[in-house]
């Protein structure tokens, strides 16, 4: 159980903060939320046990995206992750049913809608990609994650959470002002294109 | 494409402008006619929503790997011990097995063998094992229904258990235990998915905290703790427990005194 009992608001302002504010956010949450993970994951919807945690923290981050890009407003921070877990589940029950014949029996729930303002928070983007898709999905991240730290933290900072050069600048110590902090951020995005390359071409052979 | 030299900051910077919407009237026009007849531009705008993509998409397997092992060390860090329950079917190899080894010694060993056998006294064990069952209420207990979290945890735990998963139940009902008031019922199942993972001791501690005032679960977790203690051989425990059986009527006392009265034989 969390030490603390944080409020929507402050979960909230950590997520927007991004980081390890962020991160610590979502470690939170997910120990707030845990028995939903019993309860709607492996009860309600009964997603196997090797899948339940990962649908689960699919969920989370989503929320976390959610806040960042200010989809979520107002309102019980708790009831729009359900809402969110629920469509995740339903993701992933028709992910299954489309590639497996596996779940034969009540397939009701799988067929189940979201309502009007469920509909707001719906997302079917994984619902209908491709196989290929997801491979080239796969690899962007992969991509990304072979930078180093640093340039991962510089373009994450300036692209998921939009901070401007000069507040890059007044955060990284190395970093004297904003030109040295565009400067960087150019070469971190230049190498991280060579790195998609590079991957797209060992794909290709 | 590949990267190419003309990829300078300059152009890194009136592309990002592009996308993040900071462009506009004539510039905005004479860069969007640009992508239509220049490949090499448009090539590398797609190549830049792409990496920007590859910002998103990598950020989050970050965040989810960390939460992936983070989500596995908090059900690992359980203060109850969670045990896998043994596979049915290796469970039902294990009993052939047993049964051909059985049958093997019947017959090398004859009549012999099986009189000395009977007139052992009944290991404490094996009355375990005959007594051992996965309880089951008979009736609810509730008056109304009550849809809060932890009724719904402590619903779900109870369904699991009855459906044998005691890898489920134990960490919502360890959950439940940290906000009180627990629930009877929670400390009775909680010892119920211990004895059955075999942890005798452990089981006995959450039999020993159902207060005495919830009779019927109470008398139910003695009923148990009696045979935690045979789990274990320890026969004078466990014949001790069934004694504070006598001056009550309870649905295990039946059994209870049948198991006594092995015991004391």
């Amino acid at each position: 159980m969390p030490k603390q009992e944080y409020t929507d608001k402050e979960l909230v302002d950590m997520i927007l903060q991004g980081g390890r504010e962020q991160e610590k956010a979502l470690y939170i949450l997910q120990e707030q939320y845990i028995n939903l993970h019993f309860i709607v994951v492996r009860r309600k919807y009964r997603i196997p046990d090797y899948d339940s945690m990962s649908v689960f923290n699919d969920a989370l981050i989503a929320l976390s995206d959610a806040i960042s890009k200010k989809q979520y407003r107002e309102g019980s921070l708790k009831s729009y992750f359900q809402t969110i877990l629920k469509n995740k589940c339903l993701d992933y029950l028709r992910k299954r049913r489309r590639s497996t014949d596996e779940i034969k029996e009540d397939t009701s729930i799988i067929d189940e809608k979201p309502n009007p303002e469920e509909q707001l928070i719906w997302k079917e983007e994984q619902v209908g990609r491709s196989e290929e898709e997801e491979k080239k999905r796969q690899l962007l991240a992969e991509a990304m994650l072979k930078l180093s730290q640093k340039c991962r933290n510089i373009l994450i900072d300036k692209y998921l959470h939009g901070l401007k050069p000069r507040q890059i600048a007044a955060k990284y110590e190395d970093i004297k002002n904003a030109a040295t902090a565009r400067s960087t951020l150019y070469e971190c995005f230049k190498k991280l294109l060579k790195i998609i390359d590079d991957l797209m071409d060992s794909q290709a052979d | 494409m590949k990267n190419d030299d003309t990829f300078d900051q300059e152009l890194y910077e009136k592309i990002d402008r592009y996308l993040d919407g900071e462009m506009e009237g004539e510039e905005r026009t004479v860069f969007e006619k640009a992508i239509q007849t220049d490949v090499k531009l448009a090539q590398q705008l797609a190549k830049s929503k792409q990496a920007r993509l590859s910002i998103e998409l990598g950020r989050r397997k970050e965040l989810k790997d960390k939460l992936t092992a983070r989500g596995e060390e908090l059900l690992r860090n359980s203060s109850i011990k969670v045990e896998e329950p043994p596979k049915q079917k290796n469970w039902l190899f294990f009993l052939m097995i047993l049964m051909l080894l059985a049958m093997m010694a019947f017959f090398f060993f004859g009549p012999k063998f099986t009189q000395q056998t009977i007139s052992q006294p009944p290991q404490p064990v094996a009355l375990y094992e005959k007594y051992i069952d996965w309880y089951q209420r008979s009736t609810t207990l509730s008056n109304e229904p009550d849809s809060s979290d932890q009724a719904v945890m402590l619903d779900s735990a109870e369904q699991y258990y009855l459906s044998r998963d005691c890898s489920a139940a134990l960490p919502l009902l360890q959950e439940l235990q940290k906000t009180p008031p627990v629930a009877s019922l929670n400390y009775l199942l909680s010892g119920l998915c211990l004895l059955h993972n075999d942890q005798p001791g452990v089981a006995r501690s959450q039999f020993s905290r159902i207060p005495s005032t919830a009779t019927d679960f109470y008398w139910h977790g003695q009923w148990y703790t009696a045979l935690a203690w045979l789990k274990e051989g320890k026969t004078a425990e466990a014949t001790t427990v069934l004694e504070s059986f006598a001056p009550i009527r309870h649905k295990q006392k039946q059994k209870a005194d049948e198991l006594l009265k092995v015991l004391k034989q």
